[in-house]
């Protein structure tokens, strides 16, 4: 009898309808101290609370793409099945944040033509920009494209600011159905609970399916107007 | 004694499902092997709704047995062949589970059950299904895997066809090997199995999962080694059971020497 299998876990098929999350996170040199620390606690609650859940855990594919100095997919599209441990962000450098828009959104269409391409249906993706300050780079092309996408319902596209961001450019960048919220303090446990519980919801529901979802208000608040004007 | 060409091993365990729910395992296996290296091997799953599928499980697979094991596998069997001995075999059935509906003031309907099923023999191999289950094949010279019956859907979402009913020959699947290959990997399963090992788009099988059995399963020369370990795979595997909550049954035979 063969006593050391090999895990059987990377060869079976998971033919599980996909919910996409691309998560645009801004760990730039301001996000150091207590904001990147509870933002690296948020996110590792996050993939627990997702990898728990029996079906969740096959159906949520979670992409980091982060721009804190420069733009790197800390983690490719995959389910929490043999995810392992969640990233751990250190904060460094400016905010190129229109690049790491454009690099999240051409990474999610050719992760969606790969479910087409193997029959696997999907849920209308989920994309979160949490940003604690202002682009570096140039971000108006990438604003276009976040309105194109949105009216073409190729996602959901949701702005958050943490205290310091530069609203009144993410409202420029937000979708104008979808204006920025702002992070309550530090809230990011919260934010990131509250993002767990969504996607375990919508993981849950038929293909086509409106979903409700809980309040934002345990974590968020809608900016005030001196805060769009910087 | 020469070493037999083919090693197989089968299984057939309750799914975590049926167990929660207080039901029978509804799948039946069984598999022969005969002094002249031929294996034949019969699944049947009893759909879920059934309330007798267990028992039209078993009638399937003794009616099937029987029929096979009176062949004479030292020639070789044409398409017609097989379409005779087989439509004789459904012919039966349909007899046989009319007689217990009657008996048991049941419904023909109550004994629903499929069948997947392959000969063997060292120099051809066929199979055939009435059903929604799966054979893949490797052939002795590559290293694909290939489906050479894929499940076979009804109409509607979960629905298929049974070896149970009347005039189950029209949706009888028969596939023979080409007389110029020879068979070196067989795997038959029920539908259990399905969505972790076929492809859903276009059924084709998943190369890493069919590769993964034939390293790592318990390929013993003695069948009883080989079932239990194959049965455990299936009963404990917290990755097939995280997925499949289904009865499973599955039967597989390697040839036991590349040529």
């Amino acid at each position: 009898m063969n006593q050391q299998r090999e895990t059987l876990l990377p060869v079976v098929l998971n033919p599980e309808p996909r919910c996409p999350v691309l998560l645009l996170l801004d760990p730039s040199s301001s996000m150091q101290g207590v904001k990147i620390n509870q933002l690296n606690e948020g996110l590792r609650h996050y993939v627990q609370a997702v990898r728990a859940d029996e079906v969740a855990r096959f159906r949520v594919e979670t992409c980091l793409v982060t721009f804190g100095g420069s733009v790197r997919i800390a983690r490719d599209f995959e389910t929490m099945v043999d995810y392992g441990e969640a990233p751990t962000l250190i904060a460094r450098g400016g905010t190129p944040m229109g690049e790491a828009i454009e690099t999240g959104l051409d990474h999610l269409e050719e992760r969606k033509a790969l479910y087409r391409k193997h029959g696997l249906q999907y849920y209308r993706p989920w994309v979160f920009l949490l940003t604690d300050g202002e682009p570096t780079d140039t971000w108006e092309r990438a604003a276009q494209r976040v309105h194109q996408g949105e009216r073409a319902r190729k996602f959901l596209f949701f702005a958050i600011g943490v205290e310091g961001a530069d609203f009144g450019t993410l409202a420029q960048i937000a979708p104008p159905s979808r204006p920025p919220l702002k992070l309550k303090g530090l809230h990011f446990a919260e934010f990131f609970a509250w993002l767990s519980d969504s996607v375990l919801t919508v993981s849950r529901g038929e293909i086509g399916e409106q979903i409700e979802t809980d309040s934002w208000d345990a974590w968020g608040v809608i900016p005030t107007s001196s805060e769009y004007s910087r | 004694m020469s070493t037999p060409i083919w090693t197989v091993v089968g299984a057939s365990v309750m799914g975590v499902a049926h167990k929660a729910k207080g039901l029978p395992c509804q799948d039946r296996a069984w598999v022969h092997a005969t002094q002249d290296d031929v294996i034949i091997g019969i699944i049947s799953d009893g759909a879920g709704s059934a309330p007798r599928a267990a028992q039209g499980a078993e009638i399937v697979v003794k009616t099937f047995g029987k029929a096979l094991l009176q062949v004479d596998w030292t020639r070789r069997m044409t398409r017609d062949d097989y379409l005779a001995i087989l439509g004789r075999a459904l012919t039966e059935i349909e007899a046989l589970v009319w007689d217990s509906a009657l008996t048991e003031g049941a419904m023909v309907d109550d004994y629903l059950a499929t069948v997947t099923g392959f000969v063997l023999c060292p120099n051809h191999a066929a199979a055939f299904q009435v059903g929604d289950g799966f054979v893949v094949c490797r052939e002795n010279s590559s290293e694909v895997f290939d489906t050479v019956i894929p499940p076979k859907q009804g109409e509607y979402a979960n629905s298929t066809f049974f070896a149970t009913s009347p005039g189950a020959v029209g949706d009888l699947q028969i596939w023979l090997a080409d007389e110029d290959r020879r068979v070196g990997f067989l795997a038959a399963s029920s539908d259990g199995l399905a969505s972790i090992s076929l492809h859903c788009r276009d059924a084709t099988p998943g190369q890493d999962l069919f590769s993964w059995y034939e390293r790592n399963l318990c390929w013993s020369h003695d069948p009883a080694v080989a079932f239990h370990d194959l049965e455990s795979l299936l009963t404990n595997s917290p990755e097939i059971n995280a997925r499949v909550t289904d009865d499973k049954s599955l039967v597989i035979c390697k040839r036991t020497q590349r040529i």
